[in-house]
């Protein structure tokens, strides 16, 4: 459906009165991925890592310094955005929100049925279509965002941390929405996310993102039973579980996450790590194949072949 | 031995619509030295209550009843001037957003500073050693290094730690939690709630930790409070919660959490 | 909306300036007489405020009542229509500057501070000595002088709001600039702007005013607040009305606009909301 080759964006830090360039935020910096028909890859990382902009590329919102993205023909995308608040005009009544696309687009017959219809499949009441963002709940929200992405009938979306700020009960709801859509209309999904709970019910595949870089990647059952970046380890280790017997060994990582301004040498993670060793500040290890279709760049391990995504 | 009780604690918001009754006659009690979780999702009442501990609640919203007990002692009769003397001192708060809980303006060096002069007649000398020692506390690898930033310059992470090393620093015997880790990445979480542990060993704390997240709950809880809009649905020892739930809400809580956990398969 | 009439500010200031309105408007009705109708008869000019002559009447025995009366007609209008011509100018170019960025926003920026600097007055007055006076100079003049504040202000809402995420997925839509200017930023950009128009109208009524007391203004004999005003400086310690109620009259309207204008901005200001 899509693919994305040695994808490259920097952006420049303006320092002073000139605007004088003073260094470069390396937010997407050699990122290969691929993305099928009806299938979803889930990008996880922290804030900082470039996963928002990475979809901002993919969606045509930027464009890259260097490297390319492969479209299929027809492909048609869209977006559903993290805050329910910031994401719908509030100036617009939401039958004008979710038909505006096909306003753009001129089809115009049948705005009226065709709006309905959108409140059917996201599950809201017609009537609703009066009414102003203001007078929904972030969840409620987050359905109306959710028919304006659809209503053009695109199959390529960029879910960007979509129950993130929601909570934990509605998440489960909008969650369930969007992959019933998935089934109804074969959307494809990029479902960016900071952590690896949500992403296990939505993806088949998984990329975690570090300070720009994927670092590791492969099928979901791959990641979250055998993970092998330490990076991945951690995020599946660190967040608490709502199990209060579990003891589970934990990989607590030193500090901060560094600016993405200056990235360390070497390996990106090495700062952090609490296994690097000798090699980790100096070379920077490569994104190498483990088993089918598992990658992962770290130097702990020794790889099946170098072949790419 | 409870440090802190609440009862019947009754908090309205008198708004244009009409009363809004955020926080409708909850009950709960802290053991001393004890973590209490006090759960719940948006509109719950859980920050409310603990602003109102501290008496930190503004109008439009009113405490319109209950009463709220520290060490056998009501809070609730203090005249403003106890109370300060109280915040920090006895009780301490560290909100969900360290940036704007702490004055922009001022370097962390000036803030820390200006917190134990509030309280404490010390020397510069003085004031900078025990900074030192708190910032070295909660794990901020050099302190001299930042005590002449501003928060803005901070990392999400080193604001928090900075924030929790400011209420620990008059020593207080109940520190209040409103989600502390929320606004942070998970990785940093994790180092943040082990800390947070560690130092309510050393330092003879008793904890109220307000959160969303279940799993932080089963994590550092001794008890659990779950409030849902502005009542207690459920209160037990945190086993008993999570292996035996009795309320619906609770289970189904605890259902949507255990349905979004992170853990390997 | 059910805010803004909640505030005793609004209520106040909108309430005067309707009457003001209502008596620009429908002056042949309230004053029967002219106010271009002179009287050179003893008994006639110059009497203090009386039964006949509410306000009195001039040097040259015009009823002052009647002339203020119909001044508001010139004063409020010269407000409204420079305030209009300054929105134009200042919304349009705040908009591009602040959408598009780059050499436009660079242009226009550097215009905005150079219109900033020099003093409004000497640029009304300068442009005036060219044009030569007349209420329609006046009115454009007032306009072109005054837009710079206001792009500054349009072009800080759009430089935020063009960020927002409801904008990037009206982009993702395929919607065009013209579309995300007109439907998606500019609505919820006017805020700040309504505010700021309706002091610009005091201000604009002022400087008419003080243009007029110049000479440089409304030409006589045709009445405005100003030169009512510039007609009784020689009798300033004989005929006290002929200053006092024109003054009165530029005062409340001014003010009454103020109100508006800062009512508007305290239930508008989400900050001063809560």
């Amino acid at each position: 459906m899509i693919e994305a080759k040695r994808l490259k964006k920097y952006f420049p830090v303006e320092r002073g009165f000139f605007r004088r360039k003073t260094g470069e935020v390396k937010a997407v910096d050699g990122v290969d991925l691929f993305i099928g028909k009806g299938k979803t890859l889930g990008l996880v990382g922290e804030s900082g890592c470039g996963k928002t902009t990475l979809g901002k590329l993919l969606l045509g919102l930027l464009e890259p310094d260097s490297g390319e993205i492969i479209k299929e023909k027809g492909l048609k995308t869209n977006i559903v955005f993290q805050d329910p608040f910031g994401s719908l005009n509030p100036r617009m009544r939401v039958e004008q929100i979710v038909t505006e696309g096909l306003k753009i687009e001129k089809r115009i017959e049948h705005l009226k049925r065709s709006a309905e219809r959108l409140m059917d499949t996201v599950e809201l009441p017609r009537k609703s279509l009066a009414k102003y963002p203001h007078q929904f709940s972030g969840g409620e929200r987050q359905r109306i965002s959710i028919a304006r992405a659809i209503a053009t009938k695109p199959n390529f979306i960029v879910c960007d941390e979509p129950v993130s700020s929601l909570d934990v009960s509605i998440r489960v709801q909008i969650l369930t929405l969007l992959v019933n859509l998935q089934k109804e209309f074969g959307l494809s999904y990029l479902f960016i996310a900071h952590d690896l709970g949500a992403v296990r019910h939505m993806s088949s595949t998984v990329a975690v993102m570090y300070l720009g870089k994927i670092v590791e990647y492969g099928p979901k059952e791959e990641i979250y039973k055998r993970p092998l970046h330490p990076y991945t380890k951690s995020l599946l280790l660190s967040a608490p579980t709502p199990y209060p017997k579990a003891k589970k060994e934990k990989v607590l990582l030193k500090g901060d996450v560094p600016s993405a301004v200056n990235p360390p040498e070497g390996c990106r993670f090495h700062t952090r790590c609490p296994y690097a060793f000798e090699v980790c500040p100096i070379n920077e290890p490569l994104l190498m194949q483990y088993s089918t279709n598992h990658f992962c760049a770290c130097h702990l391990h020794q790889p099946k072949s170098n072949k790419n995504i | 031995m409870n440090i802190l009780e609440v009862r019947d604690l009754k908090i309205y918001f008198y708004a244009e619509q009409g009363i809004v009754k955020a926080v409708d006659g909850i009950s709960f009690d802290i053991k001393k030295g004890s973590t209490l979780g006090l759960a719940g999702e948006s509109g719950s009442g859980k920050t409310v209550t603990a602003l109102s501990i501290l008496n930190l609640v503004d109008p439009p919203g009113k405490i319109i009843n209950g009463q709220i007990k520290y060490n056998g002692a009501s809070l609730l009769d203090l005249d403003a001037e106890k109370m300060r003397m109280l915040r920090g001192k006895e009780i301490s708060i560290v909100f969900q957003e360290p940036l704007t809980a702490l004055n922009p303006v001022l370097s962390i060096e000036e803030q820390m500073y200006e917190m134990l002069l509030a309280h404490r007649r010390l020397s510069k000398n003085g004031c900078h050693k025990i900074v030192i020692e708190y910032l070295k506390k909660v794990n901020i690898p050099s302190p001299q290094k930042i005590l002449k930033d501003y928060p803005h310059q901070l990392s999400g992470g080193t604001r928090q730690r900075v924030m929790i090393a400011m209420s620990l620093l008059l020593n207080p015997k109940l520190i209040i939690l409103d989600e502390p880790t929320t606004a942070l990445d998970v990785t940093i979480q994790a180092a943040i709630l082990d800390l947070l542990m560690q130092l309510k060993e050393e330092m003879d704390l008793s904890i109220l930790f307000i959160t969303h997240d279940l799993g932080i709950i089963a994590e550092i809880a001794d008890d659990v409070v779950i409030l849902e809009k502005g009542r207690v649905v459920e209160k037990a020892g945190t086993l008993e919660i999570f292996e035996n739930p009795k309320n619906d809400y609770t289970k189904r809580l605890l259902n949507a959490a255990r349905f979004l956990e992170v853990s390997p398969l | 909306m059910r805010l803004v009439f909640k505030q005793k500010k609004i209520i106040f200031g909108l309430g005067l300036i309707i009457i003001m309105i209502a008596l620009a408007i429908f002056a042949k009705f309230i004053c029967p007489q002219d106010p271009y109708q002179i009287n050179l008869g003893e008994h006639e000019k110059l009497q203090p405020p009386s039964f006949e002559h509410f306000f009195g009447t001039d040097d040259l025995g015009r009823d002052v009542f009647t002339r203020i009366v119909y001044g508001a007609r010139i004063s409020i209008s010269v407000g409204f229509i420079a305030v209009l011509i300054s929105l134009l100018i200042g919304v349009l170019l705040g908009a591009v500057s602040g959408y598009y960025g780059g050499k436009a926003d660079w242009l226009i920026m550097r215009l905005v501070e150079i219109m900033l600097c020099i003093p409004t007055i000497f640029l009304i007055l300068m442009a005036l000595a060219f044009l030569g006076p007349s209420i329609r100079n006046v009115m454009i003049i007032i306009g072109l002088t005054s837009w710079a504040g206001l792009a500054r202000l349009v072009r800080a809402e759009f430089l935020t709001l063009r960020e927002r995420d409801y904008v990037l997925a009206a982009k993702i839509l395929g919607a065009s600039d013209a579309r995300i200017i007109f439907r998606h930023i500019l609505p919820n950009a006017l805020s700040p702007v309504w505010v700021n128009a309706t002091l610009g109208v005091g201000g604009a009524i002022l400087i008419e005013a003080a243009l007029s007391f110049l000479g440089l203004g409304v030409q006589i004999p045709t009445p405005s607040w100003g030169n009512i005003l510039t007609d009784g400086i020689y009798y300033v310690d004989s005929a006290w009305w002929l200053m006092i109620f024109p003054g009165l009259f530029i005062l409340t309207t001014v003010l009454s606009f103020n109100l508006v204008g800062e009512g508007l901005r305290d239930v508008l200001d989400p900050r001063l909301r809560k």
